[in-house]
């Protein structure tokens, strides 16, 4: 819970320092495919920290959702930061970094009890801090400033007896600034 | 495309992805079991803070599971069933249900057990605990261990301290040695060791297949009795390996690519080596620590002893010991000439047959 407080709170301040200086908010949505077919989705929300010709400090946080019924369901929340090298009406490049928390909910999950029987368990799973680093390609679309990106990113927690555990998440989808 | 461009959208948008994310959460949860002739239900067993992943899948109406005990150490079996390695699923799973499980530390490694559980006694009660999952989840099913060599040497050390609170019915070792490279048992591993490369050599000298090669084996082994030292064992198995039959279960690029994208796993989590290596020194060095040795009388189940004429894992001579000192008096020793130490692979017809003679003989 302390760890959440503390990124509420930098996530909070990474946009009151950015909204300060005029930066330029902008929302995404995208399919989120954990090992590219375990399907899920996340939508994000961001602003312009700091620009410095064709590059710039874009910070946001994402809440999204990946699934496979027989591996897990996993909601996080993570805050990031995305560095970008910004092409005017071209391709944009950028690698981004986010650190957050995860929660899982592992499928048809049951405990045995002391005299042998099954009992179901519902929601089962954990709760885990979660770190997630990855690269990033956006491009133009016909829609006025509406840009479609592509984010491979490999996430880890620490939980478990696979501490670092890594997972591979691809997302893609759109871009839009809110002018 | 519509793009939510007011926050009014984006409100919407919000309540999709909730309730998009609910119809996810609520296909994840199953209705009872129901038995089937082609069943494929997937569980977690939440055992000490692992989530261990149970694959049970075959003719579940049968009201008999074999439960596979994977070999090893470090070798999942979730993925092994899923690209169907042993090729059981058009024979044996057709007449019984298969259980499959992932081992403690291998496979997708869910939950918040640290590698301080990761021991050969805590091995022993996850399979207890697995085992008894079924038996309650299939009310009325018969639960028989189907454990592979080092699947087999767990088996044996949790049927003698589960013995008064067993799950199970009865017992399927395939080429399972008790004997393993720790001091206490040196000396019966050294021996069975050493009896087996006398009989390879007197088979293939009467055979007439490379005689002075195994002349000197022979000879070798005479003048080397008992194997003792590194350098003994060395030669030993210099002698040994080329008999071995090692049959390829045959696993395709398909394979790969049902399993990276078209599975439950996680490669990245599944794959971590060095993680997996530090999980079997660990449960190696607590078996390393036991001796089945004066034990084998306290098995009392039905067994079912599998041994091969090439398999130097386990050599005939050591599960010759096994069926002598076995306490079970429904017991039934199966041997398999020209095969080696993955039987089912080298011999699959005589493997299935085998197998299913045992279990109906369960009834009788």
């Amino acid at each position: 819970m302390k760890h959440l407080f503390l990124l509420v709170l930098l996530t909070c301040c990474a946009f009151y320092c950015s909204f300060s200086q005029g930066g330029k908010p902008f929302f995404t949505a995208t399919y989120e495919g954990g090992m590219i077919t375990h399907p899920g989705a996340g939508v994000s929300a961001g602003t312009e920290l700091f620009a410095h010709g064709k590059i710039h400090l874009d910070v946001g946080v994402k809440a999204a959702f990946y699934s496979h019924k027989n591996y897990r369901t996993a909601v996080y929340l993570l805050p990031f930061a995305s560095l970008w090298l910004k092409n005017e009406d071209k391709l944009w490049y950028g690698v981004n970094y986010g650190f957050g928390i995860q929660r899982t909910f592992i499928p048809h999950s049951y405990t045995v009890n002391e005299s042998g029987g099954a009992e179901r368990l519902r929601f089962a799973g954990t709760i885990s801090r979660l770190s997630g680093v990855g690269i990033l390609l956006s491009g133009r679309t016909k829609y006025d400033g509406c840009r479609w990106v592509i984010n491979p990113q490999l996430l880890q927690n620490p939980s478990g007896i696979s501490k670092k555990e890594k997972y591979f998440v691809l997302g893609m989808g759109i871009i839009k600034s809110i002018q | 495309m519509i793009l939510p461009n007011t926050l009014h959208d984006f409100k919407n948008m919000k309540k999709i992805f909730l309730i998009l994310f609910a119809a996810v959460l609520l296909n994840g949860c199953s209705s009872d079991v129901e038995v089937s002739p082609s069943a494929k239900d997937f569980y977690h067993v939440e055992i000490d803070g692992a989530f261990i992943p149970v694959l049970v899948r075959g003719n579940t109406s049968s009201k008999k599971i074999l439960l596979y005990v994977q070999g090893g150490p470090g070798y999942p079996s979730i993925d092994w069933a899923l690209i169907d390695y042993p090729e059981w699923k058009n024979n044996l799973e057709k007449d019984y249900a298969v259980a499959y499980y992932d081992q403690r530390g291998f496979g997708n490694k869910q939950g918040k057990a640290g590698l301080d559980k990761v021991t050969f006694t805590q091995y022993q009660k996850d399979l207890h605990r697995v085992a008894q999952f079924l038996r309650s989840h299939y009310p009325g099913t018969e639960v028989i261990l189907l454990s592979h060599s080092f699947g087999a040497s767990l088996s044996y050390r949790y049927l003698v301290n589960y013995k008064d609170e067993l799950a199970v019915d009865a017992f399927i070792s395939i080429c399972g040695p008790w004997t393993h490279d720790g001091d206490n048992v040196a000396e019966a591993r050294w021996g069975f060791r050493h009896d087996y490369l006398v009989r390879l050599c007197n088979r293939f000298i009467a055979a007439d297949a490379d005689v002075e090669k195994w002349q000197e084996a022979k000879a070798w082994a005479e003048s080397n009795d008992p194997i003792q030292t590194d350098a003994q064992m060395l030669q030993w198995n210099r002698y040994v390996i080329p008999a071995a039959i090692e049959t390829d279960g045959g696993i395709t690029w398909k394979d790969y690519v049902h399993i990276g994208f078209a599975s439950p796993y996680n490669v990245f989590a599944d794959l971590q080596y060095e993680l997996n290596d530090e999980v079997t020194s660990r449960v190696i060095a607590g078996e390393q620590a036991l001796s089945m040795e004066e034990d084998f009388g306290q098995i009392t189940l039905p067994t079912l002893l599998m041994a091969a004429e090439f398999d130097d894992q386990a050599p005939l001579e050591e599960i010759q010991f096994i069926n002598a000192n076995i306490g079970s008096s429904h017991l039934q020793f199966d041997y398999f000439d020209n095969a080696g130490h993955t039987v089912y692979l080298d011999k699959p017809a005589e493997f299935h047959q085998s197998v299913v003679q045992f279990v109906e003989s369960l009834n009788n």
